[in-house]
């Protein structure tokens, strides 16, 4: 698969703006609270610098979503029944998929990390790395399950690009969602823990499912 | 020279089986039509040599070799399906580079290959139906395939862009093997050396095109004056229609028209020397020709 992420990165992008857009909205919102927060300093509850990382996690989450379209409609024009007939397996399918969701969040995200860190360093204000670390983890944890997820059960999506929601919204809102309300009920180390198990399960969930898809996801399940 | 051997092969789709024990064996380079109706099987036959579709049980061998546990083998089979797989929104030319970075290939050269030069710079999904497949078709012959699996090329094409599809194919297909399926008579003896008919998921006819002959053979003439007194023939439409049982008898009839002062302007064949195995497919499955699943020679 030489290349093959980035050109389906690419593609996505070119597929579907409004994702990406929503993405960029909820990333820059999630800056400019954190920008905020790290300005404010010492003033801030440190457990308060988990709720950025959340709307960051989230507009990574959103700018990827249009790879998930992509696959839905790749399914439908037949450009995945194309690839297994040149020797691709299930699992190369969705591996290229994910790298593709993954590389783009990643654009977003080193976006986001940058505008942080200069804040962090003309401030000083070290807490910011928190939610850095937090919207790294949640973001690609989150991303990686629900790409994954959304094409293992895509024969339930029929609809085109654009046509409807995505499924993996769905998927995808619960597991984040709880992240934008933990760091104002549950005290510091609770809420880290608790979003941390959020990570490992997402992360875990979807390695198991990567492994699983060959045995799992029948080709014919990517036909149109 | 290379050869295609299915051996008791079934597949389908989850656990139902669309195909039965298929046995056939193609051996020398030509153009092998999959006739069949809808619903027959063809398609699945397709996904299943190209490796799309895992067989429940058989082998596939591509010059001796298990095109389901070697890759190597299988990247020597080329499948267009009835889907033109190609990026929509990318230029024609984008999106053979595409395919061309996947498999390999040079785009450029399939692009002179298939006179696609004017349309390269293109949006796919700005192409007609026509174009679209042309390109389609492209994508196929990116690099050197062993076998090339074509189904129902011309489907939803006018007749005229399914000539010139056909064209294409017959002009590319000079030392290849070529499985193409369809349901059209016509198409099926305008481009094809080999038939293989389908039925239910078995094959129930491999033999050359040139060795089906019909029990009865309709001609179609037209002519100046009234031939029916001269042969036994009847009027339907602009035609005289002689049933003669071979083509033999058909040349008499003309050069006994022709001795009593008749001048014939037109005589053809009107019905396909397929229409009645085709017929006899879709109902009672007829085994005029060789048993089924032996190996057309």
């Amino acid at each position: 698969m030489p290349n093959s992420a980035v050109i389906f990165a690419k593609r996505s992008l070119i597929l579907s703006k409004i994702y990406s857009a929503v993405g960029i909205f909820f990333a820059a919102f999630g800056v400019f609270v954190s920008i905020a927060f790290i300005l404010a300093g010492q003033s801030v509850p440190v457990a308060y610098f988990l709720f950025p990382a959340a709307f960051m996690a989230f507009g990574m989450l959103m700018f990827s979503t249009s790879v998930i379209l992509l696959y839905v409609y790749d399914k439908n024009n037949g450009v995945l029944e194309y690839l297994l007939s040149l020797g691709w397996s299930q699992s190369d399918i969705f591996k290229c998929y994910l790298k593709s969701a993954l590389l783009i969040s990643l654009t977003l995200f080193t976006a986001e990390f940058t505008a942080n860190v200069v804040a962090i360093v003309i401030t000083g204000a070290l807490q910011g790395l928190v939610t850095l670390a937090f919207t790294a983890m949640l973001g690609f944890s989150a991303i990686s399950l629900i790409t994954i997820a959304m094409m293992a059960f895509s024969s339930l999506q029929k609809q085109r690009v654009g046509a409807n929601s995505p499924l993996a919204l769905t998927i995808g809102v619960p597991i984040i969602i709880p992240t934008f309300y933990i760091p104002f009920f549950l005290p510091l180390y609770v809420a880290i823990l608790v979003e941390l198990f959020i990570v490992a399960l997402a992360g875990g969930l979807s390695i198991v499912l990567l492994i699983l898809s060959s045995r799992l996801i029948r080709r014919e399940k990517m036909l149109p | 020279m290379h050869a295609l051997e299915l051996n008791n092969v079934s597949s389908g789709y989850n656990k139902q089986v669309v195909l039965h024990d298929i046995t056939f064996k193609l051996q020398e380079p030509s153009i092998y039509v999959v006739l069949g109706p809808n619903g027959a099987g063809k398609t699945t036959l397709f996904r299943t040599i190209a490796g799309i579709l895992e067989p429940f049980s058989g082998k596939i061998l591509l010059d001796d070799q298990d095109t389901t546990t070697s890759g190597k083998t299988r990247s020597k089979i080329s499948y267009l399906s009835q889907y033109n797989a190609m990026p929509e929104e990318m230029t024609v030319y984008n999106a053979l580079k595409f395919y061309s970075d996947i498999e390999g290939g040079d785009p450029d050269k399939v692009i002179d290959l298939l006179d696609l030069g004017q349309l390269k710079n293109k949006r796919f999904s700005d192409l007609s139906q026509g174009q679209k497949k042309r390109a389609a078709i492209a994508k196929v012959f990116l690099h050197e395939s062993d076998l090339y699996l074509l189904d129902e090329p011309t489907a939803n094409l006018d007749p005229a862009v399914s000539k010139e599809i056909r064209d294409i194919i017959l002009k590319l297909s000079k030392d290849k093997m070529i499985l193409y399926s369809s349901h059209n008579l016509y198409e099926a003896t305008d481009i094809g050396t080999y038939l293989i008919l389908i039925k239910n998921g078995s094959v129930t006819l491999f033999d050359k095109i040139s060795n089906i002959k019909p029990k009865q053979y309709r001609v179609g003439i037209k002519a100046s004056t009234d031939i029916s007194k001269i042969v036994d023939a009847h009027r339907e439409g602009d035609y005289f229609v002689l049933n003669v049982s071979s083509p033999e008898e058909a040349g008499l009839a003309l050069k006994k028209l022709v001795e009593n002062g008749v001048l014939v302007t037109e005589m053809r064949q009107l019905d396909n020397p397929l229409q009645e195995l085709f017929e006899s497919s879709n109902g009672k499955v007829e085994k005029t020709q060789k048993e089924p699943q032996q190996v057309a020679k």
